[in-house]
């Protein structure tokens, strides 16, 4: 199993490179705008708050790339037929993609941890956020765990079968948003205020006033989905193996 | 095997000394860096993640390596080792509760604002949390199970891990015990002493659970959890039953009768069972190898 997982990080290792060091490259340039922004003894001008979600919002996005470019590594039908038979086994193949996933959703948790430490060093103010980063690389790993099958189930087609069911999603939220109803989302309390609440106070005791301070049913929603999430992820690998053997029997044939 | 013993010291001297240092810097940080904010957050955390750093430099230096994929979740076929590192701490957790109350003369019901409501959310909550505080958990158990034990074992046998591990493992705790009253509070007669003393016992048989479920599963993930339950629904467990003035004026007792007690009564079984479960692995034949198999061939 380490074995598929390090084949696979071998393969992208380009790409891997590439991420860290737009990474660094990013912390450092803003550090340095940070430092040089900020006047001595006087209150910080800049919010590291900002710096911090705009950071956290970018590279959890890059991630998903890099999680979808990586899992994508050897799932065409030539190779499902070697890794039927490997040691690992179809399930161990499968399972190998799906910590690959967690791996770059971890190492960029980390990373946002890290460089929230950077800017909180920087500008004397304790900045924490990790329960957003937690609840990001869950989010990350769900979505992960719905594009998944899509990418074993059709191969090299998944990208753009997935690509068109999003833009499908798009394009019908665009037309309810140009032409539909949307007063209920925009009033006060409504979804939008409730995401510009939650995009403003983002920090764990924020976060953790905001959950506790929902409505009954949605806090039990909101304290039942970690659990859910673990759930989808179980559901999605089990689909995955399933269409991963449908597939090489396929080819097989 | 008198090479590999010499490498197991190695590892747990470089590891103890690892720990040493980031204790004596978070005492240091609760003496002296309270009042700066950032510095002492940083300090903190990097006493939770000390075990781990000194599991990396042990495993560097003293070139043990990282062959036994203790890292590696291994959930398939494990699901066994999972569920127990799920249940083991939820049972005892539900137990201290129940104990605490019982044994300070209160009755078993929910003492919580809401009442069942809000129980039914404390649960929740507490469970939910609980892969947030996995991963810092996670600091501490590379360090423990997934280093210190196994070196222990090698030197000396599964009892004397389980014994001394236990210990080192308590004693690590003092810079909370000792400046922040964690677990037995401050107010009470022995301090430190008896506190860190009871500490080590909490340890030593909860380190036995621990253990098993790292060893059953090859992986240190299940115990990364089970230290998570640990910490997020003890003492969430606890405010079910008690009332906080009540809990505040006999934080010794509560830590005795909550964390204490139910740590000796799912330990004692949890350890029988590692020894039972190191005799069989003694009994069953290893399996050839591949390459043994080729080269015997």
């Amino acid at each position: 199993m380490i074995g598929l997982i390090r084949k696979d990080f071998y393969l992208n290792r380009k790409l891997i490179l590439a991420f860290l060091v737009m990474c660094l490259a990013y912390a450092a340039i803003m550090a340095f705008a940070a430092i040089f922004i900020r006047t001595p003894g006087a209150d910080s001008p800049i919010n590291i708050q900002f710096f911090s979600i705009i950071n956290t919002a970018m590279f959890f996005l890059c991630a998903m790339s890099v999680q979808s470019i990586m899992v994508q590594s050897d799932l065409g039908k030539k190779t499902r037929y070697y890794f039927c038979a490997s040691p690992a086994g179809i399930k161990g193949f499968i399972a190998s993609k799906y910590y690959e996933s967690f791996l770059i959703g971890f190492l960029v948790f980390l990373y946002c941890e890290l460089y929230d430490l950077m800017l909180s060093v920087i500008d004397g103010k304790l900045l924490n956020n990790s329960l957003l980063h937690v609840v990001l690389l869950f989010m990350v790993m769900t979505l992960q765990s719905i594009t998944l099958p899509f990418f074993v189930g059709f191969g090299k087609h998944g990208p753009h079968i997935k690509t068109a069911i999003l833009l499908i999603l798009f394009i019908c939220c665009a037309i309810y948003g140009l032409f539909g109803d949307i007063s209920p989302f925009m009033k006060e309390g409504g979804v939008i205020s409730m995401l510009r609440e939650m995009m403003e106070n983002t920090d764990n005791a924020s976060i953790l006033a905001w959950i506790l301070g929902a409505a009954y049913p949605v806090l039990i929603c909101v304290l039942l989905a970690p659990h859910l999430m673990i759930l989808l992820i179980y559901v999605s690998f089990r689909i995955s193996c399933a269409l991963f053997r449908k597939g090489a029997m396929t080819y097989e044939a | 095997m008198k090479l590999d013993k010499k490498k197991a010291l190695r590892s747990i001297l470089i590891f103890l000394a690892t720990c040493l240092v980031f204790v004596l810097l978070q005492c240091y940080s609760y003496a002296h860096w309270q009042e700066k904010e950032v510095l002492s957050y940083v300090t903190y955390f990097a006493f939770l993640f000390s075990p781990l750093t000194g599991c990396v430099l042990a495993r560097t230096i003293a070139k043990v390596g990282w062959g036994d994929g203790v890292l590696g979740p291994k959930f398939l076929g494990n699901g066994k080792a999972y569920l127990l590192a799920l249940l083991i701490p939820a049972f005892a957790a539900l137990l201290g509760a129940v104990l605490s109350a019982l044994l300070l003369g209160e009755s078993l019901t929910i003492k919580l604002d809401g009442g069942p409501r809000m129980a039914i959310l404390t649960v929740l909550l507490c469970f939910a949390q609980l892969y947030y505080v996995a991963f810092i958990t996670a600091g501490e158990e590379l360090g423990w199970r997934a280093l210190l034990y196994d070196q222990l074992e090698i030197l000396l046998d599964t009892n004397g891990a389980v014994i001394l591990g236990g210990i080192l493992w308590g004693v690590w705790h003092f810079p909370v015990l000792y400046y922040l009253g964690a677990n037995f509070g401050k107010d009470y007669a022995g301090f430190p002493f008896l506190g860190i003393l009871l500490m080590c016992v909490a340890t030593v048989f909860l380190g036995a659970p621990l253990w098993l479920v790292r060893k059953m599963s090859g992986s240190v993930i299940p115990a990364c959890l089970f230290h998570g339950v640990i910490d997020s629904v003890f003492n969430g467990f606890l405010t079910l039953f008690l009332t906080q003035e009540v809990a505040a004026s006999h934080t010794l007792q509560v830590g005795i009768y909550g964390f204490v007690l139910p740590s000796v009564i799912v330990g004692i079984p949890s350890w029988i069972y590692l020894l039972r479960l190191g005799k069989r692995k003694m009994q069953t034949p290893t399996a050839a190898t591949p390459s043994q198999t080729t080269n015997e061939a």
